[in-house]
């Protein structure tokens, strides 16, 4: 039953104490809407990108490939993964652009309106259709570049290189305005831009993106874990693909080589061969005209031919006449044998070409059944890496699936075991030992059986081209020919000769036989003449033509050759969302302003507990005999109860609603706004989170009934008697100071009465010494850590690093060129000196998670003008030596590392490294690993590659400017200044610093109220008090002095314990706040303190101005008339 | 048996060493609808009693019956139904809720019990018909006193403890309280205790207890009570 009345009274209560209820309200809605406003504020910022995120299909893993990726090979490269819900292909290019007279680094992406993964979000006009078209992104929009507009892009790789800007969009790669690093011009991109994907004239992808099928969402630690398993999965996938279509390209290289040669070689020796023929045949020919020339006779000549025709003459002729047939028989016989051993040959040929034909249906078999083989291992295998990765009803081998699914038994089925095991099942679960060692051994068959096919294809392609050749010996050989037209001439001859020998006997028929046969000799003499210089002509043409021919033929092989000497090993990078610039850098992001609602509502909950009690203890004190009254007409305790706890309880509820309200709205969107200077947001996420609303206010109402209970618990065990009666102080304690008679006997009767007030109520003396403590070590804390994170930076970036820019080597072998290129950049005008060094990057586990490492390698120990290394405690001075390494100080706390310790890296390939620890250095930003090259090349097993050169400048310089002449030595990849890395630093401090602005403006909010509450309880409580001074004749500025002495005392026992509080506070909130790669500067400032001091000091005396008012307002009977 | 019975009761208040017997074996009875003056000097243990019997204190022996209930062995919340139902308490300094009204004042008593009288009738009663929307800080000591003799009454007790209601009043406001405590006992048939130090008062009683040093020195029954009008002191 509640008794109306009482809830009346209860609401003209708080009505009456308006401005406390109020200042109690505002406490709990600072300490709930920082709570909710910080944690929420995070959660909305996720929100935000979240959404941005999967709805424009940020890729999960995407892979960069050196020499590009064919659609083709996305589509086979697909079936090789899992869980694949997109994979697409796409064109990204780093270019310098100059865009209005001045350098630009430019990112350029390909935009295919199809494409799944990593849409960009169109936020004004529209997406480019036409070739001549691109988008460009905010900043570059921001920068003055509109809609319209038309600009120039010098990029190789575009067919249309004028383009006009049709929209602005934003790309889920790009969340910080930071948008990330690239290896031209200074290191930084200054813009993206997208053009339309047919404007890109290539043939290969240069980038591949993979988003797989998966529930879980960005920057969840769900998100993280699946990620990492995908990326592994990923990245073995791709580089096995292209190992073996780098071996197939090679293969195939090789086999076109060979056979290129042989053929080369067989036409060589064909067209030198067709060549000598020719010639001879000119030859002949020219021997034949000579011979015809000098048959031909004079007149005189067939005169005395004809006169000395005699008995003798005739048997000369005779002579002759055999002697022709006896030639014309031997032409014959040797025709003959030619022809005999030729046909022999042709048979062999044949024989030999049946031969190889043989070998090569031999070798398609072989080569077949191998390949198949070939497939089954590699099928084996996968299905291996599947047992292996714990897929489930995949049976052991000899093992096969029930016809229900739900089994693996042995054939006849003697033996089985539940399918869900997998493979293992047949071990019992577990994985099985010998599957690796039988995957290795299978590995190694497979390759082995690769090379097997691949030296078969060899030998099979040069039986072919072998085989080419000898089928063309078989077309009639020449010389048989010529062996046939010998014999045909001599027959000739023979017959012409017996037709003179027959002609001998009439002298006119001689002459004209004679002249006959020299006309006739004549002709034939010029028809010679006519046929050699037109086979020299075209066998000169010949010659041209198959030399010229040959010559391409044997570049080609030639260039086939190199490239198979050059051709390196495809390498592909594969990047998932952590190594995107502005997604990893998000996480971190939030993560800090989610830690800053830690400790801080610990703090406001605190205060809210004593503020409470504060209000609650004075009302009892105020009501005690009105309790009594009310226990005397006979009303419960918890009736009487329900006044308090409507009062603290409602105080909470108010406030805890009003909290939500800056916490759900006024904090998030100042949070956008300040973040708004780091990231691109695309929309604005408000969310009401009622976890953290619940937890929040949970807690401050358990605090406000609580501290209600507590306090109400002693006043109500009182017996309505005796709670009529004034409260019975249990006996008054004298003060300390009583105790030391001469310091007290000298005080003015004022100051003995202030001090013994404070030791005679207890409760308010503590009460008011933790209020203002309280909020003096708020404010500290909010200074403290704003000066931490500030400080950070100056202080790694000037007195730690000292050094102005950091210069990458590119990948040279030549060492002379390096140290050219390293002296041609140490002679520029604006450069001061440099110091060679190794960098190194490694990663090592902490707490599951993977932090990343810088290590660099010095080659002795004059590194101090650019590093200087200082002991974390000691600040001295820290020196490399041959048997250890420095570490950075965040490394070593986190690792709980001391000098003597070890710590483990690891590289790339995952193979640990223990270093020990000589030594731990100050360092703020950041996790570095010191050392010299000794101990560097003992550690590691090899002396360490010269890849850094650290450089100081000096003078005023164009930061551009110097890149550029820096980068014209040749010997660089990139020039990174440190006042660059700096720069971003500063940024995320400058809004974290802002952030802890927040903290500060709430805690000096809390202040106020808090010290409005303390006032105004201390002098309601005394009223009584009060006005009996005055009755007795107290002047009002006396009275005031004697309650500000009070409270002045009181606040400096406060200070004193705020500056305590304040510093273990400090101290654990930077510890809170911090994140993983980051030192906060552990300090407590002496001017933050000297600034908490003062500002309550002047807010403490600034209240006590209401106490002036207080006592001369005060209401003399009606404060004597009740008799308390 | 007497209506009351109020025998052989002790309270002992333990100051540390010191003991200080506020009541010691006082014996007395009361029948129903007795008016009752209390009589004695300051610190006699006139409040003890009058608190005893009103069961906002515990005695330290002895035994205490009502209406043949016994009181003493009473704890808690039989204790405070006691109170509810069965007392009406008027304190010398009034103690009303600054906080209610005057009619508020009176209902806050009244909500507790059934049979309860109508709040703004007893109030017209007791000659406040127009100040009943009045806050206490806006009436004076003998309206407020009015006031917390309507909120006792208004629960229809049996009983009705009045410890020293004229103490803070001026003679005519403390006489007006007197008469109305008188009319009450008279019209209502209610028994009523009236606590004291001035022995004019015991007149108009048809009971006078005298107390001193914690005992009872002396017990006479009035047969022809005055009017409290006549009485003059
Ligand atoms: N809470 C208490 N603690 C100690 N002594 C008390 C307390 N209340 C009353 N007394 C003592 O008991 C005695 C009787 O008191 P009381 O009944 O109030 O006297 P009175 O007759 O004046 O009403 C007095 O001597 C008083 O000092
Ligand atoms: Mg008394």
């Amino acid at each position: 039953m509640v008794n109306k009345v009482l809830i009346k009274e209860t609401k003209n209560f708080i009505r009456k104490n308006i401005k406390t209820y109020i200042a109690q309200i505002i406490i709990v809605t600072l300490g709930v809407g920082f709570f909710v406003g910080m944690k929420i504020s995070s959660l909305d910022l996720q929100d935000t990108m979240t959404e941005f995120v999967e709805n424009n299909n940020f890729y999960d893993v995407k892979v960069n490939l050196e020499y590009g990726i064919e659609a083709n090979d996305i589509s086979q490269l697909k079936t090789t993964l899992e869980e694949v819900k997109y994979i697409e292909g796409a064109y990204t290019q780093d270019i310098v652009n100059n865009l209005d007279g001045e350098d630009y680094v430019i990112r350029l992406h390909s935009y295919n309106s199809k494409n799944k993964i990593n849409t960009t979000k169109l936020i004004d006009g529209e997406n480019p259709k036409n070739n001549n078209e691109c988008v460009i992104d905010k900043k570059m929009h921001n920068d003055g570049y509109e809609i319209g507009d038309e600009i120039t892009i010098e990029s190789d790789l575009l067919k249309e290189k004028k383009l006009k800007i049709v929209g602005v969009i934003q790309s889920p790669e790009y969340l910080a305005i930071d948008r990330g690093n690239s290896t031209l011009l200074s290191g930084k991109i200054n813009y993206y831009v997208f053009v339309n994907e047919a404007n890109v004239n290539s043939d290969v992808y240069s980038d591949l993106y993979i988003k797989y099928d998966t529930n879980s969402v960005a920057f969840t630690e769900m998100y993280d874990d699946y990620i990492e398993r995908k990326e592994i999965e990923a990245t073995y996938a791709v580089s096995g693909y292209f190992k073996d279509k780098y071996n197939e390209i090679i293969t195939d290289q090789q086999i076109k080589i060979t056979s290129a040669k042989a053929e080369y070689e067989a036409e060589k020796a064909k067209i030198d061969a067709q060549f000598i023929e020719s010639e001879n045949e000119i030859k002949n020919k020219e021997e034949l005209l000579n011979d015809t020339k000098k048959n031909i006779l004079t007149d005189k000549q067939i005169d005395q031919k004809i006169n000395s025709i005699s008995d003798s003459t005739r048997n000369e002729e005779k002579n002759k006449l055999n002697n022709l047939k006896k030639q014309m028989n031997n032409a014959k016989t040797a025709y003959d044998n030619y022809k005999k051993n030729y046909n022999n040959q042709i048979s062999n040929t044949q024989k030999r070409i049946n031969n190889n034909e043989q070998r090569i249906k031999e070798l398609n078999t072989s080569i077949n059944s191998n390949t198949a083989k070939l497939n089954a291992m590699k099928a084996q295998y996968n299905s291996m890496n599947d047992y292996t990765q714990g897929s489930t009803n995949k049976c052991y081998p000899g093992f096969s699936l029930s016809s229900d699914g739900k089994r693996c038994c042995y054939p006849g089925g003697f033996y089985c075991y539940n399918a869900s095991f997998g493979y293992n099942g047949f071990f019992g679960g577990g994985t099985s030992p010998t599957i690796n060692a039988e995957k290795v051994a299978l590995k190694a068959e497979i390759d082995q059986l690769e090379n097997t096919i691949s030296n078969q294809k060899i030998e099979k392609a040069s039986l072919e081209t072998e085989n080419i050749s000898l089928r063309k010996q078989l077309t009639i050989s020449s010389e048989l020919s010529s062996y046939e037209n010998k014999y045909l001439n001599a027959k000739k001859q023979y017959e012409e000769q017996l037709e003179i020998y027959n002609s001998m006997g009439s002298s006119s028929k001689l002459s004209s036989y004679y002249k006959k046969q020299n006309n006739e000799l004549r002709k034939t003499v010029s028809q010679y003449e006519q046929e050699i210089s037109a086979a020299k002509t075209d066998l000169n043409n010949k010659k041209n033509t198959a030399y010229q021919q040959l010559e391409s033929t044997r570049l080609e092989i030639q260039n086939g050759e190199d490239m198979i000497k050059t051709l390196s090993y495809p390498k592909s990078y594969v990047f998932d969302r952590k190594d995107n610039a502005g997604y990893g850098q998000f996480i971190s992001d939030i993560e800090k302003i989610s830690n800053l609602a830690i400790v801080v509502p610990v703090v406001f909950y605190f205060i809210t507990f004593f503020m409470i009690s504060a209000s609650i203890n004075r009302m009892l004190y105020e009501e005690r005999n009105q309790i009594g009254t009310l226990k005397a007409i006979g009303i419960r305790d918890n009736e009487i109860l329900i006044k308090y706890l409507i009062y603290s309880i409602s105080s909470v509820i108010i406030g805890s609603l009003i909290g939500i309200i800056v916490g759900v709205v006024i904090l998030p969107l100042f949070v956008y706004f300040i973040y708004e200077m780091l990231y691109e947001f695309p929309f604005y996420n408000l969310n009401f989170n009622f976890r953290y609303f619940l937890i929040a206010s949970g807690i401050a109402l358990v605090v406000a009934i609580a501290s209600t209970l507590i306090c109400c618990k002693e006043t109500f065990k009182e017996k309505p008697v005796s709670l009529l009666k004034a409260k019975q102080e249990k006996e008054t304690v004298s003060s300390i100071f009583e105790k030391i008679p001469k310091f007290w006997n000298h005080l003015s009767l004022t100051t003995k009465i202030s001090l013994k007030n404070i030791f005679r109520y207890k409760a308010r003396m503590l009460m008011t010494i933790i209020g203002i403590g309280g909020c003096l070590a708020l404010m500290l804390t909010g200074l403290s850590l704003r000066t931490s994170i500030t400080e950070m930076i100056p202080t790694q970036y000037g007195k730690i690093f000292k050094v102005d820019a950091q210069i990458f080597y590119k990948d040279l072998s030549s060492r002379e060129s390096l140290n050219e290129g390293t002296e041609k950049i140490l002679a520029l005008d604006n450069v001061n000196k440099g110091l060679i060094s190794n960098y190194e990057t490694y990663t090592s586990d902490y707490n599951g998670k993977t932090i990343n490492i810088n290590s660099v390698t010095f080659y002795d120990n004059n590194f101090s003008d650019f590093i200087d290394l200082r002991d974390y405690k000691t600040n001295k001075k820290l020196k490399l030596d041959d048997n250890g390494v420095i570490i950075s100080e965040k490394l070593a706390t986190m690792n709980n590392i001391r000098v003597g310790g070890v710590i483990k890296l690891k590289d790339k390939q995952q193979k640990e490294y223990s270093l020990i620890v000589k030594g731990i250095a100050k360092n703020y930003i950041e996790h570095y690993v010191y050392m010299n090259s000794n101990y560097y090349t003992k550690a590691f097993g090899q002396e360490p590659r010269n890849n850094m050169l650290l450089l100081k400048t000096k003078g005023n310089y164009d930061e551009l400017e110097l890149a550029q002449k820096i980068n014209d030595t040749n010997i660089v990849s990139q020039v990174l200044y440190v006042s660059i890395a700096e720069k971003a630093y500063e940024d995320v401090m400058n809004n974290l610093a802002l952030l802890v602005g927040v903290f500060v403006v709430f805690s000096i909010l809390l202040i106020f109220a808090v010290l409005y509450n303390l006032i105004n309880i201390n002098v309601r409580e005394r009223s009584k008090e009060i006005a009996t001074y005055k009755v007795l004749g107290f002047k009002n500025s006396k009275v005031i002095s004697i309650i500000k002495r009070e409270n002045i005392i009181l606040m400096l026992f406060g200070i004193i314990f705020g500056l305590i509080a304040g510093y273990i506070l400090s101290i654990i909130v930077i510890k809170t706040c911090e994140v993983e790669n980051l030192n906060f500067i552990k300090e407590v400032t002496f001017n933050n303190c000297i600034i908490s001091v003062i500002a309550t000091i002047i807010f403490t005396l600034a209240f006590s101005m209401l106490i002036n008012s207080y006592v001369k307002k005060i209401n003399l009977t009606e404060s004597l008339k009740s008799n308390e | 048996m007497a209506y009351i019975e109020f025998k052989n009761i002790s309270k002992v208040y333990q100051m540390g060493e010191i003991s200080i017997k506020a009541l010691n074996k006082a014996s007395f009875s009361i029948e129903k609808g007795e008016l009752v003056v209390i009589l004695g000097p300051s610190g006699a243990g006139k409040t003890t009693c009058l608190n005893i019997l009103g069961g906002m204190d515990e005695a330290t022996s002895g035994t205490l019956i009502i209406d043949g209930v016994e009181i003493t062995k009473l704890k808690g919340k039989d204790l405070i139904k006691y109170r509810r139902h069965d007392i009406g308490f008027v304190f010398q300094f009034y103690n009303l809720i600054q906080n209610l009204t005057a009619l508020e004042n009176v209902e806050l008593a009244v909500q507790l019990c059934k049979d309860h009288l109508n709040p703004e009738k007893v109030l017209k009663k007791v000659g406040l018909k127009d100040r009943l929307d009045n806050f206490p800080s806006q009436l004076s000591g003998g309206e407020q006193q009015r006031v917390s003799i309507a909120r006792a009454i208004a629960k229809n007790p049996k009983l009705l403890l009045c410890d020293e209601p004229t103490g803070a009043l001026d003679y005519k406001t403390g006489k007006q309280i007197l008469k109305l405590l008188e009319d009450t006992c008279h019209k209502e048939g209610m028994t009523i205790i009236i606590v004291t130090h001035n022995s004019a008062i015991a007149d108009m009683a048809d009971k006078v207890i005298k107390f001193k040093n914690g005992q009872v020195e002396e017990i006479y029954i009035n047969h022809n009570p005055r009017p409290i009008e006549s009485i003059e002191w």
